[in-house]
């Protein structure tokens, strides 16, 4: 009954797929205010499933859903991005200014306030330092590649790894490191060898209708 | 999509041996850019390709219903209709066609297939804690219009409906009273 109840369990990570750059968000920040969060687009959330893993995505009204079944995952990719390090430079900075500036001011207000700023710009710095390195992941099955927003710092991607391997091992089976290549090898010269009338491109049916069931050709 | 390889997602040159089930991450071979690729073995199984149906040889055969030169192999769990493989699609173990499947999923009965839901719960919850008269209208009549919708599936909130109709009907009644204080209350 627990299980009906709840049958997804949340994994770490909230991303936006977002509409505009982030540049372009923190330039209308300074033009619209609070209300620049509005362009972010989509929040985006995986949730494990007992079969499948389920990617949400909530534009304020709807939710949107995408099912990765474990047995149809081919891969998971991440990528190390420098956008953390880009960040923690850019508060550094501004914490730096922030901290210059209070030292020599004479006014004691003058100095609380910038201190504050400092301290307040100090704490964000801290925060995503602490997040870790950030990173860019993805999903690939046979029919798309997807990206993953929620998935946008190294350890957290890594915890989210370490939760859905087992489950898509449990569907899949397991490769070791080594034996990757030689499949590899193995497949791509099967798929060069494989006549393309086995491509289901190929075949004698078409689906031109979206209302109506697939057409035979003759 | 490239289906021959994995790809560099930086540079999108295929990425080669080495660089696969590793524990940490390593650089693209081509741009150097820091992966990690889990692969798994479902990359290596081999798309089967979509069926066709068989033609009628023997006069009296079942034919199927959108191919009547088609011979008939299983009928849909929903409507009975006469399927042939090309018209049969398998959805958690129901042959459907494609009639019933696509209705399935206009009418999200088939949950497996749901892709959207409209969330009112959240909405006349949202609206309910609004301070505003039209608002506190608006909450009712989306927990009373909606109450048998079901809520997001991972986060369904049952409580959010009974929850916006108490906050929504206090609201309007207070703003009620106070109109009407407003206009007869000297």
């Amino acid at each position: 009954m627990a299980a009906n109840d709840k049958p997804y369990q949340r994994l770490p990570g909230t991303g936006y797929r977002q509409v505009i750059p982030s540049w372009a968000i923190l330039l209308l920040f300074f033009v619209i205010g609070i209300f620049a969060l509005l362009f972010r687009g989509r929040r985006v959330q995986l949730w494990q499933g007992a079969e499948h893993l389920l990617l949400v995505e909530w534009d304020g009204s709807r939710e949107y859903y995408k099912r990765f079944d474990y047995g149809d995952i081919q891969a998971v990719m991440v990528q190390k991005t420098g956008e953390g390090r880009l960040i923690n430079a850019v508060l550094g900075v501004v914490t730096g200014i922030f901290l210059g500036l209070a030292i020599p001011a004479s006014d004691i207000a003058l100095r609380i306030s910038l201190l504050v700023l400092a301290g307040l710009f100090g704490l964000i710095l801290l925060a995503n330092a602490l997040a870790g390195a950030t990173c860019k992941c993805w999903i690939r099955t046979a029919v798309q590649l997807d990206d993953l927003p929620s998935l946008s710092r190294l350890p957290r991607t890594r915890k989210v790894l370490e939760r859905i391997r087992p489950l898509i091992v449990a569907a899949q089976g397991q490769l070791a490191p080594n034996e990757v290549p030689a499949r590899m090898q193995e497949w791509i010269a099967t798929q060069a060898a494989t006549p393309a009338a086995a491509s289901p491109g190929n075949a004698r049916f078409v689906a031109d209708d979206p209302n109506a069931p697939p057409r035979i050709l003759p | 999509m490239n289906t021959l390889l994995v790809q560099c997602p930086k540079c999108h040159s295929g990425l080669v041996d080495g660089i696969f089930n590793q524990p940490d991450l390593r650089p693209c071979p081509n741009c150097g850019a820091s992966l990690q690729v889990e692969v798994f073995p479902a990359f290596f199984r081999r798309i089967s390709p979509g069926r066709e149906g068989e033609r009628i040889m023997v006069e009296g055969e079942s034919s199927c219903f959108y191919h009547p030169q088609k011979k008939a192999t299983v009928p849909c769990d929903v409507c009975g209709r006469f399927l042939c493989a090309l018209c049969d699609c398998e959805v958690k173990g129901q042959h459907l066609c494609p009639a019933c499947l696509e209705s399935g999923q206009r009418k999200k009965s088939i949950r497996g297939l749901e892709d959207m839901r409209v969330l009112h719960r959240r909405t006349a919850l949202l609206l309910a804690l609004l301070p505003f008269f039209i608002t506190g209208v608006a909450a009712i009549y989306l927990a009373l219009r909606y109450r048998k919708e079901p809520g997001s599936l991972v986060m369904p909130m049952r409580w959010a409906f009974p929850a916006a109709l108490i906050l929504g009907s206090l609201q309007t009644a207070g703003y009620l009273v106070l109109i009407g204080f407003a206009i007869f209350g000297h």
